[in-house]
Parts: structure tokens; C-alpha cells; sequence
């Protein structure tokens, strides 16, 4: 049974975006980050993007699928922070600068939590991106099925029957599913 | 695939389905592993999807946070050393002005980025098609909002990263938001390249000079647009004003 680690309470923060605790966090864990970047072919405004976008992504994360903080957040968010880092410098055709990081003791535990999270993010940012792919008529009939929360309101916004609504939205589904699918195996094998 | 099943699918997600057809859709997830991960893998679209569209407002408020605190650990950039050396120079230059502003008249002011920093409106959706972060990129960008237009087209340039007007865009973007070294990396190899973006590319990497003041560099970089580049003119006249 995982047990919930004390630092929780900054995964907490961010679902209900405390101020309070929030600066907490960056007085605490941020400094790091932003010296490792600074390091590292980047700049202080660099290191605050990432941390911003990981903050984000592990929010996500926290209410999508119930993330439970079961180690230390300093080196998990260390972790999740420097690998956003190392794919955004491969994105701007940059090399990494190897040295010895200043966390020097990780937990088998804090790989794997900093690896859901990065995962998890990898995940969405491809269904994020399929979506981008569909026709402009699914693209709108899931948003409005998942903001309005009720396929008749969708309908009657829509303009189209009940019935139509609901084959629709199952069906764009569908397609995004096949297309992530696919994209995900094209990845696999890029990797290879 | 058929459409049938992703109506069950759709139907099972909603608590729709009902006695005989529930028990044959269970026994199916239990004993068709076809069957299962096809469900699962819509199941966990379908999640993703609704989790992102319904958090996106509260999204927006985190981010608001995070916004207020991103400076708060900035590292104060002079000793006091320095920072007494800097007021010295900030009163000889405070003087130096005040002596130019009381003899002379406007003209000699110094140029500024901000009387150059006029930018075309970036244009990148191709009529009737919809992408999301394209568009979210073009109205960033067009609205001056450029720490979200970074973000953006840093997504984009995620999936695409040959596009070369992306790219000069991002350059721009980054400026804007005074993240010039980073820019002028970015822009380096547009104005190296063969692309129409070349001289443009060119003309952004010296009004990153000028922001930075570095101004032996931008009148470099100005030197280097040729006289057919549509940004010649202009370039020509910062060149006389510096």
C-alpha cells in the first residue's frame, strides 16, 4: 500500500492553487532547477518556463489521475524539470552539458514517480496533438460534449439530433484513438 | 473498427448499458484482449480529453499564480559594489541627457527597439482547417501577448521543427519577452539559410542587438541585409541614426 509522503501537500497546492504554499514550493525547490539550467545552455527565463510547464503538467496529472505523492518532492520535481530540459535543448538542436547534478541521492522511488510523471505528459501531449488532427466538426462536438457535460444540451447547440450527437462524439472518439494509436507505434519504432 | 463498438464503448463509459448487453459486454472485456485494450486505450482518450477541457479554466488561474511567483527567486543581479557603480553611470548618463534634451532638439535621441519593433501579424492557419495551437500561436502573437506566443510556438516547432517561419516567429517572440541570446541562436540559422525568411531573420537578429544595446553588433547585422531585401530601407536608416 503507498503511503502518502508530507510533500503531498504541494501536489495539493497546486489543485487548489494555494498562494501561500505555492511560494512555499518555489522558495524551496526552484533555485535548483535554476541553476541546473542555467548550466545548461539556458537562462533564468529558460529554467522558469520549465518549471511553470512541469507545475502544470503534474497538476494535470493530479487531477486526472488522483497522483499520490509517495517520496520526496525535491528530487522527483528535480527529475521531472531536467528531463523537460534535455527534450527541449535536443528541440533547438543544443547539446547537453554533463556534470554532476546537485541532487545526489535518488531513490528508486523518485525515478519512477519523475518517470509516471513524464510519461503521463507524453501521453496527453499526443492525444493533445491527434485532436489537432481531426476535422473541424469532431474537434467541436467533443469540446462541446465535455464543457457543456450533456449531449442534449450539445445537440440542441449543435443543431442536430440527440442521436446524432451521441454516434458522433463516439465516433470522433474512435478516430483520435486510431490516430494515437498509430502515432504511438510510429514513435515505438522510431526509437528502435 | 466499426462505429457499433464505439457506441458501446461511448454507452459502457455513460452507465448506459443494461442487463443482457452489460453482461455480454463484461464477459467480451474479460476473455477478447483485442476487445479490452481497444476499450481501454478509447477509455483512456476519452479521459484525457475530458480531464484537459474541463480543467482548462482552472488551468488558466494556476498559471495566473505561477505568473506572480516565477520572479520571486530571481537572484539580485549587483553586489552593492556594483550597484554604486551603476548609479554613478546612471547620473553621468541622467546628465549627459539632460544636457542633450536642454541644447538639442528631438533628433538625436537614440534609437529605440520599440520604435522598430513592428512586426507582420503572423498568419499561420490555412483557411478552413483548424489547429488548435496554430491558432492559439497567431492570436498570441497578434495580440502581443508573447510569453504565451513562446509557449505556443514552441509547441508547434515541437512537431515541426523545419518550419522556418515558426521559427522566425519564436526568434520575435523571444525578444519581445528579452530572452535575446536565445533568440539570436534561433535566428542564426534562418539568416544562414535559403528561406524568403532570410533577411527578415536578419533584420530581427539586429533589433535583438539593439534591445540589448550592443550596438557595434547591430549596426553589423544591419550591414549584412542587401540592398533587394524588402527590409533594406529601414535598415538603412537605424544604420544612419546609430
Amino acid at each position: 500500500m503507498a503511503v502518502k509522503h508530507s510533500d503531498h501537500k504541494y501536489i495539493e497546492a497546486l489543485i487548489q492553487n494555494n498562494a501561500r504554499v505555492l511560494s512555499e514550493l518555489y522558495r524551496k525547490f526552484t533555485p535548483k532547477v535554476v541553476r541546473y539550467i542555467s548550466k545548461n545552455n539556458g537562462d533564468y527565463d529558460d529554467a522558469q518556463d520549465i518549471i511553470q510547464e512541469s507545475l502544470v503538467t503534474i497538476y494535470h496529472q493530479a487531477v486526472e489521475k488522483g497522483l499520490l505523492l509517495t517520496c520526496p518532492f525535491d528530487a522527483y520535481f528535480f527529475l521531472v524539470c531536467k528531463r523537460k530540459w534535455l527534450n527541449e535543448l535536443r528541440k533547438r538542436g543544443r547539446k547537453e552539458v554533463t556534470f554532476l547534478d546537485e541532487i545526489t541521492s535518488i531513490s528508486k522511488e523518485e525515478i519512477a514517480m519523475a518517470e509516471d510523471t513524464l510519461l503521463y505528459e507524453q501521453k496527453s501531449e499526443l492525444i493533445d496533438l491527434m485532436f489537432t488532427q481531426l476535422g473541424s466538426k469532431c474537434q467541436e462536438i467533443i469540446k462541446a460534449a465535455f464543457a457543456l457535460k450533456s449531449m442534449e444540451k450539445v445537440a440542441k447547440q449543435l443543431g442536430v439530433t440527440y442521436g446524432y450527437a451521441r454516434k458522433k462524439k463516439s465516433q470522433c472518439i474512435g478516430q483520435l484513438t486510431k490516430l494515437v494509436r498509430n502515432a504511438a507505434e510510429f514513435d515505438q519504432l522510431k526509437n528502435d | 473498427m466499426n462505429e457499433e463498438q464505439y457506441i458501446a464503448f461511448d454507452a459502457y463509459l455513460q452507465g448506459e448499458l443494461k442487463g443482457e448487453e452489460l453482461q455480454s459486454f463484461e464477459h467480451k472485456l474479460l476473455n477478447d484482449a483485442g476487445f479490452k485494450t481497444a476499450f481501454q486505450d478509447y477509455a483512456d482518450v476519452e479521459q484525457s480529453l475530458k480531464s484537459s477541457i474541463e480543467h482548462a479554466s482552472k488551468e488558466k488561474e494556476l498559471r495566473a499564480t505561477l505568473n506572480t511567483l516565477r520572479n520571486q527567486e530571481k537572484p539580485s543581479e549587483n553586489s552593492s559594489v556594483f550597484s554604486i557603480k551603476r548609479y554613478v553611470w546612471m547620473g553621468v548618463a541622467a546628465s549627459v541627457l539632460l544636457l542633450f534634451s536642454v541644447y538639442i532638439f528631438n533628433d538625436v535621441d537614440p534609437p529605440s527597439y520599440a520604435e522598430y519593433a513592428m512586426h507582420q501579424p503572423l498568419e499561420v492557419g490555412v483557411r478552413g482547417t483548424t489547429n488548435t495551437s496554430s491558432n492559439a500561436a497567431e492570436e498570441a502573437f497578434n495580440s502581443k501577448d508573447y510569453q504565451t506566443a513562446v509557449h505556443e510556438l514552441r509547441l508547434l516547432l515541437g512537431t515541426s521543427p523545419e518550419n522556418v517561419e515558426w521559427q522566425l516567429y519564436y526568434g520575435i517572440s523571444l525578444i519581445e519577452t528579452d530572452r535575446i541570446a536565445t533568440a539570436l541562436t534561433i535566428l542564426e540559422p534562418i539568416t544562414s539559410g535559403a528561406s524568403v525568411y532570410k533577411h527578415t531573420a536578419q533584420w530581427y537578429t539586429a533589433l535583438g542587438y539593439l534591445k540589448s544595446e550592443k550596438l557595434e553588433w547591430c549596426k553589423s547585422a544591419l550591414e549584412k541585409i542587401p540592398s533587394e531585401a524588402s527590409e533594406f530601407e529601414k535598415a538603412q536608416e537605424l544604420l544612419d541614426r546609430l
